[in-house]
């Protein structure tokens, strides 16, 4: 496999939030992986729960956010009141609350996160004009994380 | 609304009552009852309407009533009980109203817009079935709110199970008997001006329906299907309102009763995350965690996942 290629799935690895990536073609394969490296950067996590699959992302959180930050848009961010699946319409045949560049009031709602069949309307705590959208539909969304950014 | 209900009480199925003296005991003109006649025929009720006698019902109707709704419920207090002959939806009516009490309930006859999860149509034919909401507030969504839908199905299922000893929950929180579905629950949450959650149980249950529920994309069966009795929906709905109640007031996540209830149990299950037509995994269903969350041990991956949304579907073997 082209060496270019492997460090071109490296370089998308580091942009991205994914942990690992394998990649085929024909016979050959390839597996990155980016956990041990950051259990080297991050040696007081090292020791991670047993219930690790889905308790592990969260020590590493802080770091994947730090990366992150500069895609975010500067603004003010709706956070998620709860853990669950991000939502941008009532019904997958109904349009979204909100687009980019739309004007939403302050109580406004802009998505659904849902939990176990609760459905979250969130609104707009803050008037003004949708930066971001910062989740695709059906997305899982974190207790905190940033949904949507108002300007 | 309120007057075509009050006309439909008075329309006896045993005789011909005059539009005259229905619209004396409503306080309403004889035109209002031929008007309310005409409402209650499109929501779906056979009226019949002869010349120089009046109205009559062509079927006995068993109407719901809040005052013996109220006399058996024991376990709750309810601030409001609003029993109502047509709504759009019990649960956005209560989600945009001001709320002021610690539990308001809302009970309706029929549903212009029943709906469940992500806009699915619940079909809500007059005067068969329940479709109620409760509804509360809290200053704050505690962890135990998480899984108030999984509390709530396993409360309603607890009370069905007098009724219908094989009933199941199909999770995280549909009623089913024998992969028929008999209800539904969807619980909506919303921020207040003041900051506090507004917490919206919404539930619908094929009670009398009997004749084909045109519209509907699944199997479905009502109680009355299953045990070949109509079934006093005014006891039904207040042994619902005790036990649900006490969920949205006092939520506890106490899932020990989840084993007797699951349909998935053992079943190969597809996920459907983003997607509602194309499952985005299938494998395994292992019961639920501490949260409520599904358990699923995904065709060819190592760990169980933990569903916390999406929606699973029995997978048929190809």
């Amino acid at each position: 496999m082209d060496i270019r290629k492997v460090k071109k799935l490296i370089e998308l690895l580091e942009e991205s939030g994914i942990d690992e990536i394998e990649i085929s073609e024909g016979e050959e394969s390839i597996r990155i992986s980016r956990s041990s490296a950051k259990n080297q950067l991050l040696p007081q996590y090292a020791p991670a729960p047993i219930a690790a699959p889905l308790a592990a992302p969260a020590p590493i959180a802080p770091v994947v956010a730090v990366e992150a930050e500069p895609s975010v848009p500067a603004g003010h961010s709706v956070k998620s009141p709860m853990v669950g699946s991000f939502y941008r319409a009532p019904s997958p045949s109904s349009p979204s609350f909100v687009e980019i560049g739309q004007t939403v009031k302050a109580g406004d709602t802009v998505c659904i996160v849902e939990a176990m069949k609760m459905m979250n309307q969130i609104e707009a705590d803050k008037s003004g004009v949708v930066k971001a959208i910062l989740l695709e539909n059906g997305q899982a969304v974190e207790f905190d994380q940033p949904l949507i950014i108002i300007e | 609304m309120h007057s075509h209900y009050r006309v439909l009480k008075q329309l006896s199925h045993q005789k011909f009552n005059s539009g005259e003296k229905i619209g004396k005991i409503c306080q309403v003109t004889k035109a209002m009852v031929w008007k309310s006649v005409e409402k209650l025929r499109k929501l779906g009720i056979d009226v019949i309407a002869v010349n120089g006698r009046g109205y009559k019902l062509a079927q006995n109707i068993i109407l719901l009533d809040s005052n013996e709704i109220l006399s058996h419920i024991h376990n709750v207090k309810l601030d409001c009980l609003n029993v109502s002959l047509s709504e759009t939806s019990t649960n956005s009516v209560l989600l945009e109203q001001k709320n002021t009490g610690q539990l308001n309930a809302l009970i309706t006859e029929h549903q212009s817009s029943g709906r469940g999860r992500r806009g699915k149509v619940w079909v809500s034919p007059i005067a068969k079935n329940i479709y109620m909401s409760l509804c509360t507030s809290s200053e704050e969504l505690t962890p135990a709110h998480g899984s108030l839908s999984i509390q709530t199905g396993l409360a309603v299922a607890g009370v069905l199970k007098q009724y219908i000893p094989n009933i199941q929950l199909k999770w995280p929180n549909d009623l089913w008997v024998n992969q028929h579905k008999i209800g539904g629950i969807l619980v909506d949450v919303k921020v207040q001006a003041n900051g506090d959650f507004k917490i919206v149980f919404g539930l619908g249950l094929n009670v009398n329906v009997l004749t084909a529920l045109e519209k509907v994309d699944q199997p479905w069966t009502s109680i009355c299907q299953l045990l070949g009795q109509e079934i006093n929906r005014n006891i039904l709905a207040a042994q619902l309102i005790d036990v649900c109640g006490q969920c949205l007031i006092n939520p506890s996540p106490d899932f020990s009763r989840w084993d007797e209830f699951d349909a998935l149990k053992s079943s190969t299950v597809n996920v459907f995350t983003a997607s509602d037509k194309k499952p985005s995994c299938f494998g395994e269903a292992l019961g639920i965690n501490s949260l409520g969350n599904l358990l699923v041990q995904v065709e060819g991956e190592s760990s169980v996942r933990e569903l916390t949304g999406g929606e699973v579907s029995i997978r048929v073997k190809q």
